[in-house]
């Protein structure tokens, strides 16, 4: 009887206890999870209340003993407490890592507000620059880039184009001569010859590089650059190259801008124009880069000069054609509004950052 | 060319545009002769009046100067105070008023000198930049009237034009041409000048003995005898007249020949008739090294092409250009020989050239004189010579012109259509206008027919030779605003661009994209400079850069900071980066693609190059303090590689060029062949210059580089297998090379081994001396499966023989 009745409570206990037990660990690891100031604290508990010597893993050991009929009960007690542990374990640690994380992007903090640059992009020349955007306007309109020899033969840099020696056209260009048959080409225009000599029209090609002439002061550079078009075809008037010019013009200034043509001289176009554009930087109302004028002189121009042709040993009139020519360092002091043109081979790395 | 508005109005009536100069400015310009500056002496000299002297006083403070009441006009009287001392009350003098601005931008104001008021100054002719010296204030002629503006009393009512005459209108180069070019543009009538037609009985021929032995070079040549001349000042009328234009009065006779010149475009010389030995004048050749000095005493020696005006004796003029000394016109002259001739134009252009003699004659003969009127001309001069120094002007003057048969004395005739012009043009010109153009400019017209024509220009218009000549005349005479703008349409397929330009564009994105500033130099160096920098020609050579063994000369060179082309591109940068130090950038990066010269037998020869240049430490806290030669040498392999170049090494056998720092350069070997150099600069370079900072260069020869590029990228598969990273660090003699290693290692491991990085080298206490550490980490892994264990086995001891095979390296 007394065993009987030692059992019995036992059996009360236990009975007590599977209805108590789970939802006090239960109570006590909400507490606990609460109670986690960081995730491994946190991991700690779970180990202590989920893991596989932890309390609720322990109180399924119990359900062993308990009679058959209470078990599915039982059972059903302690999973819903493991399962709304594992969810609240998972809700908190995903809270705490977040704060975790947010205190160590605090702690790792940057001053992002000084510049850095630590290495600059280096830059384009502005006489390439211009050379290279003048090229891509041109090559829209179907013109091809060609380039040639410095040092040239008297016969290309004159002759050929319809200056002969002693002529007073000669004068019109300061020349460095190598020796008796060989100049430093005082324009691009040697080019053009080439171009016509080699290949077949019709032709439309951008001729560029440096030129030089022998004359330096302020305005200029004994060693400048040109770039030149040249446009060979059947039939070629003068409003096909003021067409031409000025769709560069506006394409490389602006647009709205203005093109002006006044009778001039070269020896190897007729007729030719010096080029003038309203001024880009005050839009033609008069400002110092246009002396007030409004009007902005940027080349030369004008109908091949039959001539020229002529010692081409191109057939004319059946081929016609224009030409037209740039300086590239004014082009650069009329763009970028450059007040000196001896900065363009100085190399200051603080000019050359600007572009 | 200066033009005086006063001395055009002889020929052609301007009257209108008198006071607005601007305007007749304009229709010159418009017409392709451009007027580029306007004087107005007028305008000059505003508030600078006649002024009399009242009273003058001491200074009450200062005891050099003086206090003058000066009456200034309209019994306006002034207190002026004054420094000069040679004045007195009474005189007449120029008195500068408040709000005058005399030359050198001298702004004339109110002020109190010494405690004193002054309004204003009183003038010296230097002040006023008409003397060139000083002995005190201008004291004018005693008829002065107070208060008349000063340009008024000294004539100066005249406003001239800056005129830029473009070679081909030779015809415009005097009043009376371009008065006739106006008398067109204005539709106006055109007044020849008056000319000499009396004559006396006696024979210049008589006189003077005249042969002209060269007429090719002298088509024509007219002379006329004038004696008893009476040599003396010039009128005022004259010297006026000159002086508008900028030229100083000589004496009357010379000053005539000169205003004829100016007038009518023709060029004149009065020779002193007794001085001309022999009394014969020959027009020759010149004999080899004869001697010849200018009226201006410079002294000649004539090499025989020139063409000389020569007495019995001596050369007395170089024809076309300038008299001689010993015969020209003096104060002693009782008797001239005037000269009126056509010389050739390239002869006289060539003999001022060479003899560096520029004269207003030569300019004139060398861009076209007109030989219809040389007699004509002469008549002109001899009317005037008569007119201001008396004489008696001889008949039977000269005019030889038997070589005008070979010269061009006739125009030939050019056909043209109107459709031609219209066509040319781009509108559709307009008949009767032409027609009127025509006549205007003196064309002969002849009517074909059908809108044909047959035109004859006249002589004097040189520029007109072929029918598209005509066109321009039509176009500038009607306007080039009338020119529509049209794109013409392409009608042939556009060729491809030149490819070492396109290239070229390439080079320099991938050197801007390391950082590099794209720099310009001149082609052209100093001689000696640049041959010190290269020093030794041949440890140049060695690395693949051919230099010629002496830079080519250019003949006239503007100093001699620019007197050779240059053998080398890397000279230029360095230059650059030391401005650029001394201006405070104390760190850069720049780049140039650039030709260097060089001279085979008789053609020149021009070789692609890209320099490189890196100076200074980044300061920034963030930056990568590589030293300079390794940010060089890391553009450079950059540059390799996106060019598609993978077989390429730096070695550093051998010597470097002189310039270069013995331990830290490399020769950059592509494919096999040396290609240029990089390395820091020698140190005492850098001490020589007083650079404290590290500075690299390097100079590759591009069209060895650049030559079959641009090469097609090709694509590899990836490889989906796992790679493996292994390290390795070697201990090895100091003085060899890593890269050595690297590529026998790369040899040896085969296409497995996808990557070797050098990630750390050591010298020091840790290692014995003389010997180095080298951490390498390869990177193994195979296209088409996953290397095992084994493998990577077996690559590791093949990339540790590898390196001890190449430089005895041992794994530490």
């Amino acid at each position: 009887m007394a065993n009987y009745l030692k059992r019995l409570k036992i059996l009360q206990i236990i009975e007590a206890m599977s209805q108590q037990i789970p939802f006090q660990i239960r109570d006590e690891a909400l507490q606990a999870f609460e109670s986690a100031t960081n995730t491994q604290e946190l991991y700690n508990f779970k180990v202590k209340y989920l893991g596989k010597t932890g309390a609720l893993t322990e109180v399924m050991k119990v359900m062993a003993s308990l009679p058959k009929e209470e078990k599915p009960a039982f059972g059903q007690i302690v999973n819903q407490v493991k399962t709304l542990l594992e969810e609240k374990y998972l809700q908190t640690e995903m809270a705490l890592k977040n704060k975790e994380i947010d205190l160590q992007m605090q702690s790792e903090r940057f001053d992002l507000s000084f510049p850095i640059a630590s290495r600059e992009q280096g830059k384009e020349h502005p006489i390439h620059r211009v050379t290279n955007e003048i090229f891509s306007i041109m090559a829209r309109l179907g013109y091809s880039l060609r380039t040639g020899s410095l040092i040239e033969k008297d016969y290309y840099n004159f002759e050929a184009l319809n200056i002969p020696p002693n002529h007073p056209a000669r004068d019109m260009q300061d020349t460095f001569f190598v020796d008796e048959t060989h100049v430093l080409r005082t324009h691009t225009s040697p080019i053009q010859i080439h171009s016509l000599e080699n290949e077949k029209p019709p032709l439309r090609i951008i001729g560029t590089g440096p030129v030089f002439r022998c004359d330096s002061d302020v305005s200029h550079l004994p060693n400048f650059h040109q770039i030149e078009g040249m446009c060979v075809d059947e039939k070629v008037s003068m409003s096909d190259l003021k067409g031409t010019i000025s769709f560069f013009v506006r394409e490389f200034f602006g647009p709205g801008l203005q093109t002006r043509f006044r009778p001039s001289f070269f020896p190897f176009t007729e007729p030719s124009a010096e080029v003038d554009c309203s001024c880009p930087i005050c839009k033609g109302k008069g400002c110092s880069m246009c002396k007030q004028t409004g009007w902005i002189e940027i080349g030369g121009c004008g109908l091949i000069n039959p001539k020229v042709f002529e010692h081409a040993k191109v057939e004319y009139p059946k081929w016609q054609g224009f030409a037209f020519g740039f300086g590239v360092e004014r082009m650069a002091i009329i763009k970028y509004g450059v007040d000196d043109i001896r900065l363009f081979p100085a190399n200051d790395i603080r000019f050359l950052k600007q572009f | 060319m200066k033009i005086s508005l006063k001395w055009l109005n002889d020929f052609v009536d301007i009257t209108e545009f008198l006071n607005k100069p601007q305007e007749l400015a304009d229709i010159l310009t418009k017409a392709g002769l451009e007027v580029e500056e306007i004087q107005n002496r007028a305008s000059d000299y505003a508030n600078v009046v006649v002024g009399h002297i009242i009273s003058k006083e001491k200074h009450p403070n200062a005891d050099k100067l003086s206090l003058c009441q000066v009456d200034v006009g309209s019994g306006q009287v002034m207190q002026i105070v004054c420094g000069a001392q040679n004045h007195k009350a009474g005189d007449k003098v120029i008195a500068a008023l408040a709000g005058a601005v005399l030359p050198g931008n001298f702004a004339i104001k109110k002020s109190k000198i010494r405690d004193v008021e002054s309004n204003g100054m009183l003038c010296s002719y230097k002040e006023l930049a008409l003397a060139d010296t000083s002995d005190g204030i201008a004291i004018l002629n005693p008829q002065a009237k107070a208060g008349m503006s000063f340009a008024e009393f000294a004539g100066y009512n005249d406003v001239t034009f800056e005129l830029k005459v473009t070679p081909n209108r030779a015809d415009c180069l005097s009043h009376f041409g371009l008065a006739r070019e106006l008398g067109c543009l204005l539709n106006k009538a055109v007044k020849t000048p008056e000319v000499l037609t009396k004559f006396s009985s006696a024979s210049t021929k008589q006189k003077i003995k005249l042969e002209v032995l060269n007429q090719e070079l002298c088509p024509r040549y007219c002379g006329r005898y004038i004696s008893n001349v009476k040599i003396g000042p010039s009128p005022e009328w004259l010297v006026k007249k000159l002086e508008a234009v900028g030229q100083n009065s000589i004496n009357n006779v010379v000053d005539v020949t000169n205003y004829v010149m100016l007038e009518m475009g023709q060029p004149l010389h009065a020779f002193d008739a007794d001085l001309i030995t022999g009394a014969a004048i020959t027009v020759r050749n010149a004999s080899k090294l004869e001697k010849f000095k200018t009226l201006k005493e410079q002294e000649l020696i004539l090499s025989g092409d020139e063409l000389v005006i020569s007495d019995a004796s001596k050369p007395v003029a170089l024809a076309g250009v300038i008299g001689g000394i010993n015969s020209g016109v003096s104060e002693k002259t009782k008797n001239i020989f005037l000269e009126s001739a056509s010389f050739k134009a390239m002869s006289v252009r060539k003999s001022s050239r060479v003899h560096g003699v520029e004269t207003d004659s030569a300019y004139r003969f060398s861009r076209g004189v007109d030989a219809s009127q040389t007699s004509a001309i002469m008549d002109r001069a001899s009317l005037l010579i008569q007119q201001v120094a008396g004489g008696e002007a001889f008949d039977e003057a000269y005019d030889l012109n038997s070589g005008l048969k070979t010269s061009r004395q006739t125009k030939s005739a050019i056909k043209i259509s109107i459709q031609m012009i219209s066509e040319r043009l781009g509108y559709s010109a307009d008949e009767k206008l032409f027609l009127s153009y025509m006549k205007g400019l003196q064309v002969k017209v002849e009517e074909l027919g059908r809108g044909e024509y047959l035109m004859t220009p006249p002589l004097f218009r040189f520029d007109l030779e072929q029918d598209m000549d005509l066109v321009e005349e039509y176009a500038r005479l009607h306007g080039y605003e009338h020119i529509k703008e049209n794109i013409p349409a392409l009608k042939a397929e556009p060729t491809a661009h030149n490819s070492e330009y396109m290239m070229n564009q390439k080079v320099s994105q991938y050197m801007r994209a390391e950082g590099y500033n794209q720099a310009f130099n001149y082609a052209f160096t100093s001689c000696e400079p640049e041959k010190n920098w290269i020093s030794d020609l041949e440890k140049l050579r060695n690395q693949g850069l051919f230099t010629d063994e002496h830079a080519i000369k250019i003949k006239n060179p503007l100093s001699e900071d620019l007197n050779v082309m240059r053998r080398i591109l890397s000279f230029g940068l360095y230059r650059n980066a030391i401005d650029n130090i001394r201006s405070g950038n104390n760190e850069g990066r720049l780049f140039e693609i650039g030709s260097v010269f060089s001279k085979n037998e008789s053609d020149y020869k021009e070789q692609s190059r890209l320099s490189l240049i890196n100076w200074g430490d980044s300061v920034g806290i963030y930056a990568n303090n590589t030293p300079p030669v390794f940010n060089i040498k890391s553009a450079i392999e950059k540059l390799l590689l996106s060019l598609q170049i993978s077989a390429y090494s730096f070695v550093s056998v051998a010597k470097p060029p002189a310039f270069l720092h013995l331990g830290q350069w490399a020769q950059v070997i592509v494919e096999g062949q040396a290609v240029g150099f990089l390395g820091t600069v020698h140190p005492s370079y850098l001490d020589h210059e007083k650079i404290r900072v590290p500075l690299a260069i390097a100079e590759l020869d591009l069209q060895k580089i650049l030559k079959g590029q641009p090469r097609p990228a090709k694509f590899k598969s990836l490889s989906k297998f796992q790679p493996s990273l292994r390290d390795f660090a070697f201990v090895m003699d100091a003085q060899k090379s890593t890269g050595d290693l690297l590529k026998e290692a790369k040899k040896a491991c085969g296409a497995n081994l996808k990557e070797l990085t050098v990630f750390d080298i050591y010298e020091g206490d840790k290692l014995p001396d003389g010997q180095k550490s080298v951490a390498i980490r390869a990177n193994f892994q195979a296209q088409d499966t996953t290397l095992s264990e084994a493998d990577l086995q077996q690559l590791s001891q093949k990339l540790i023989e590898a390196a001890q095979k190449s430089v005895n390296a041992v794994l530490r």
